[in-house]
């Protein structure tokens, strides 16, 4: 498994909007296009520090933004 | 030369804007929202950066909530037809711009039960007309919040207290009102608004939005136009999810870009700040014009009560010979006629023949008044 997690939201808007908050929030992370075997609900996903991923989680949570899933990437 | 024409686009826009617009095309163009490499996704980010500037401009929290349009129009179109479905009956008044009327008589036309609320001949709405008018089941109450003929401001949130109490959202149309009257959307009221990004937002054309208000469910309202939005591609059938269920095809993203400069722009000078420049204007343009035989000042005649909007005639002339003599004698640039309103110029005793309208915006100046005043004068008296 890789160190990366990331993030899978239903459109462009919401990656943009989740980014936003991860970054202002302190996180690194970084825009990629959607891994193709997760879905392709919409082209761009989010990836971050796997090691990061409870307080990630729980941000995006609390933030409402429609997050159709987060997983630990090969 | 003197621009009083900013009820129908302002001119200038501020530097900020045409640098933006400019670094849109040069540096990061790509199609916003539709590809995953950097220039795609800058773009996507000005195109969210300008959303979110809306969205605290008109106090909504969530910037996903703002739907970008060619303009106002677009946007009351995709209220109007979204919401309205044979049967259903809506309620507007007698002051509304074509943007809203063509639509809602062709609605009419197929069904839609239309009532129209009249208004003084100062353009302003009947409280209590409106709430007689509410009496009946009623699914949606559309006016717009300042004309663009006289100025006048609707008392909206009044308004909205009325069609909430009947079980009606209410549609704003902010066409005249955006970017130099403040608008609070949940203090207001408001559920849907419409804008555009030309006139007192200081964008560049080609843009606008209908912003849904955290009051209104996305459920209620179908898309007009459908097609690619960059999200659930493996799927023929329109996403649910905003902005995307309502933003099929690529956006004006340079025009977006410009927008959100403009819009940034306005947050900084304080709209509270415009509002005052503006009152200080229309107040000194009032004055003079109170002081000039033959001439007749239509609307409420009080800088406090109206936008910078102010419509005249000058008795024994035609509006079009004094527009065309302010404009070939004195550079003075405004609109005669109609303005797209014919309901409001039947509301203020005006149709057919129009008005002269001098429409002041954040670009003018005291002296520039003067000036105004000064031709209206002589042009009178000839």
């Amino acid at each position: 498994m890789s160190q990366f997690g990331v993030v899978i939201v239903a459109t462009t808007s919401s990656a943009l909007k989740a980014e936003k908050l991860l970054r202002t929030s302190g996180y690194k992370e970084q825009l990629i296009p959607t891994p193709r075997e997760y879905s392709s609900d919409c082209g761009l996903a989010i990836r971050f520090n796997w090691f990061q991923q409870d307080e990630i989680k729980k941000l995006l949570a609390d933030s409402g933004i429609d997050v159709i899933g987060i997983y630990h990437l090969d | 030369m003197i621009y009083l024409d900013h009820a129908a686009t302002s001119w200038p826009k501020p530097p900020a804007v045409l640098r933006a617009i400019e670094q849109y095309l040069n540096d990061y163009g790509g199609n916003p929202g539709r590809s995953g490499h950097r220039i795609s996704i800058e773009a996507g980010r000005v195109v969210y950066e300008a959303r979110e500037a809306l969205a605290q401009l008109f106090n909504v929290p969530d910037p996903l909530r703002i739907v970008f349009t060619a303009n106002a129009t677009e946007a009351l179109n995709l209220a109007l037809y979204g919401l309205l479905k044979p049967g259903d009956r809506v309620v507007t008044s007698g002051i509304e711009h074509n943007a809203m009327m063509r639509p809602l008589r062709d609605l009419a036309r197929r069904g839609v039960e239309l009532q129209i609320v009249p208004c003084n001949a100062e353009g302003l709405l009947d409280l209590a007309a409106l709430a007689e008018a509410l009496r009946v089941k009623t699914r949606l109450v559309a006016l717009n919040h300042a004309s663009n003929v006289v100025g006048t401001i609707s008392p909206i949130a009044q308004a909205a207290k009325l069609a909430h109490q009947a079980g009606a959202p209410l549609l704003l149309d902010t066409a005249q009102s955006a970017g130099c009257l403040p608008i609070d959307m949940p203090a207001l009221g408001v559920d849907l608004l419409a804008f555009t990004g030309h006139k007192a937002l200081c964008g560049p054309p080609g843009t606008g939005g209908l912003v849904l208000g955290t009051s209104f469910d996305a459920q209620e309202l179908e898309p007009i136009m459908r097609g690619g939005t960059g999200s659930r591609s493996e799927y023929e059938e329109q996403p649910e999810m905003l902005p995307d269920k309502y933003e099929s095809g690529t956006v004006n993203g340079m025009g977006i870009a410009g927008l959100g400069a403009a819009v940034r722009w306005l947050l900084e000078q304080g709209i509270d700040n415009v509002r005052a420049h503006e009152v200080r204007l229309t107040r000194e343009m009032l004055g003079g014009l109170a002081q000039i035989p033959r001439l007749h000042v239509y609307g409420p005649r009080d800088a406090e009560k109206q936008t910078a909007t102010i419509s005249v005639s000058i008795q024994g002339l035609y509006v079009s010979d004094i527009g065309f003599q302010l404009d070939a004698d004195y550079a003075i640039l405004c609109r005669v006629g109609l303005h797209c309103a014919p309901a409001a110029h039947r509301t203020i005793g005006t149709f057919p023949e129009g008005t002269v309208r001098l429409a002041l915006g954040w670009s003018n100046t005291l002296e520039q008044v003067h000036l105004v005043v000064d031709a209206l004068q002589r042009i009178s008296s000839i």
